[in-house]
């Protein structure tokens, strides 16, 4: 009994710590003047890497819920004649959960995984090590540039999901299964509300991109400089960041949609 | 014309320092623990200004971990660690990097960055550090890879690499500021006789040419001993043994006698810690 309380302890104790060293590194990475001679550089660099090299997993993905999406809500509309529903069906669900959520799943798995490996090896070769004996901060050189990257691609990347995914819904429901064009577009119009499902679309991706793009950096610094250690740190990252945008996506629909 | 009564003060207070001041770095009590096991124990010791200083030890001692701590890249538990009169340990993180200016470190795996060519490997801290034109920067490298003998290999990818030219990249990349210490990190590891020779060449010379400090961990004798100055022997996170090379290679401490004769056992046993061995094999219920 004792042993179990000092293991939930000690357990509570590394997480809290480590929640710790995460807002450090945060803080230390993002606070401070802006390099206006090389950052502008590193951060066009690392949008390329974690959101052009994020683009085919999205586009690919989008297009593929997108035609599964329609032809799921195709089935259970037409049985009630309101297959001309199809389009608000879609264009709400994409837009207000699937498309951030989904988004951020891939993008964990592509661009987070990349970056705590990235930084994990750069650990193990003593590259950050050599960084900060040449006088340079690591945290501003490597950690700085990739954080914006992430919460800079993330709303595009989501934006990018829905506009593929909407597509791959009209290939199938408009093209395939026969619904009216006009009537999937019109539905979709009246339905959609800027403000309440594209920005808040956008304002939950946006966090999702905070999220998991700080969990991989801070991962990668925190890893272990061993093979073992990088591939737990890589493995930690997509878990975490799985869960974090899970759990942050119920939090912010019962504040953006709660019932009143 | 007179000169000002503050500026003769001024000067003469420099050259008093820098006449006192003949030890470019002094460790105080320095002590470094991780958790409850002391790595470094109330160390003492100077490292003299122009010279090349050793410090050898077996693997697994503390000896990175001392150059790390020299170079405030981890914290010590207790003690000092004076660089040029300034504890390092009280710097602010700008203070720090402004001090790291003034130090190069070739690191044990050469630590080049992957993602860049060795010219912008050695450039690196050019650009960061000066506002140098773009010409000025090509011939600083280019005269840093020379005396590398690696002016030919500056558009190759640290991939590119065998062992031996990483790690001489690496060194034109830690000297191309022309910094006032140089800290090697074992540097003949893994390095064939002609690499190793060739690197042991480059230490003597860069610090004959540029006059500048240098502290060289290792435990490989026979490459350290031959160009170093004096050397301080590092073990179970304490020195045993100083002086001149040959002052250690004619010594009579048991200790120092078994790592430079890489005696098998001796002081430092050969057997790990472990119960008795016949009651480990059960020799006795048998």
């Amino acid at each position: 009994m004792l042993n179990l309380l000092q293991r939930l302890g000690r357990t509570g104790l590394n997480a809290a710590a480590g929640f710790g060293r995460a807002g450090i590194l945060l803080w230390q990475a993002m606070w401070g003047a802006p390099d206006w001679r090389n950052g502008p550089k590193l951060l066009v660099r690392q949008l390329h890497f974690v959101g052009v090299y994020s683009l085919i997993i999205i586009v690919v993905s989008g297009t593929l819920i997108g035609m599964v999406l329609a032809l799921q809500g195709y089935t259970v509309l037409v049985r009630f004649g309101a297959e001309s529903a199809l389009g608000q069906f879609v264009s709400l669900t994409l837009l207000r959960e699937l498309g951030p959520v989904v988004a951020a799943l891939l993008f964990a798995g592509r661009a987070g995984s990349a970056l705590t490996a990235e930084i994990g090896l750069m650990k193990a070769t003593e590259q950050l090590a050599a960084m900060d004996m040449i006088g340079v901060d690591p945290l501003r050189r490597i950690a700085r540039p990739r954080l914006w990257a992430g919460i800079i691609a993330m709303p595009i990347l989501a934006q990018v999901f829905n506009m593929v995914a909407i597509l791959g819904a009209v290939a199938v429901g408009v093209s395939w299964l026969g619904v009216d064009a006009g009537s999937f577009w019109a539905n979709m119009q009246n339905i959609v509300d800027f403000r309440e499902d594209v920005v808040n679309g956008i304002i939950k991706a946006f966090a999702f991109g905070v999220v998991v793009t700080w969990i991989a950096v801070f991962e990668g610094f925190d890893a272990e400089p061993t093979p073992e250690g990088i591939s737990t740190a890589t493995t930690r990252t997509v878990v975490y960041s799985s869960l974090a945008v899970l759990a942050m996506d119920f939090l912010l629909t019962a504040v953006m949609f709660g019932v009143d | 014309m007179a000169v000002p009564s503050a500026s003769i003060e001024l000067n003469a207070a420099d050259v008093i320092k820098q006449a006192m001041s003949e030890n470019w770095i002094e460790i105080r009590n320095l002590t470094f623990r991780r958790g409850q096991r002391a790595i470094l124990d109330t160390l003492d010791f100077d490292i003299p200004k122009g010279k090349i200083t050793a410090i050898l030890g077996p693997s697994g001692c503390g000896k990175t971990t001392l150059l790390r701590l020299i170079g405030s890249q981890l914290r010590p538990t207790a003690g000092s660690i004076l660089i040029d009169g300034t504890d390092v340990a009280q710097l602010h993180r700008k203070e720090l990097f402004k001090l790291r200016e003034q130090m190069g470190m070739l690191f044990q795996s050469g630590a080049l960055f992957t993602d860049l060519s060795v010219y912008e490997n050695v450039a690196f801290p050019l650009r960061l550090h000066t506002s140098l034109p773009e010409s000025m920067i090509r011939d600083l490298v280019l005269m840093k890879l020379h005396a590398v003998g690696l002016r030919g290999a500056r558009d190759l990818m640290p991939a590119e690499l065998s062992g031996g030219m990483a790690r001489r990249a690496a060194l034109a990349r830690a000297i191309v500021l022309d910094p006032q210490l140089i800290m090697y990190d074992e540097p003949f590891v893994g390095q064939d006789p002609i690499f190793a020779g060739v690197l042991r060449d480059l230490i003597r010379r860069i610090n004959q040419s540029m006059g500048c400090t240098c502290i060289i961990v290792s435990h490989d004798i026979a490459e350290t001993l031959a160009i170093s100055d004096y050397i301080y022997v590092l073990a179970n996170g304490r020195i045993i043994g100083r002086g001149t090379p040959d002052a250690v290679k004619n010594s009579d401490d048991p200790w120092l006698r078994q790592f430079l004769q890489g005696l098998p056992d001796g002081p430092v046993p050969f057997h790990y810690p472990a119960p008795d061995y016949r009651q480990d094999l059960q020799m006795e219920e048998r």
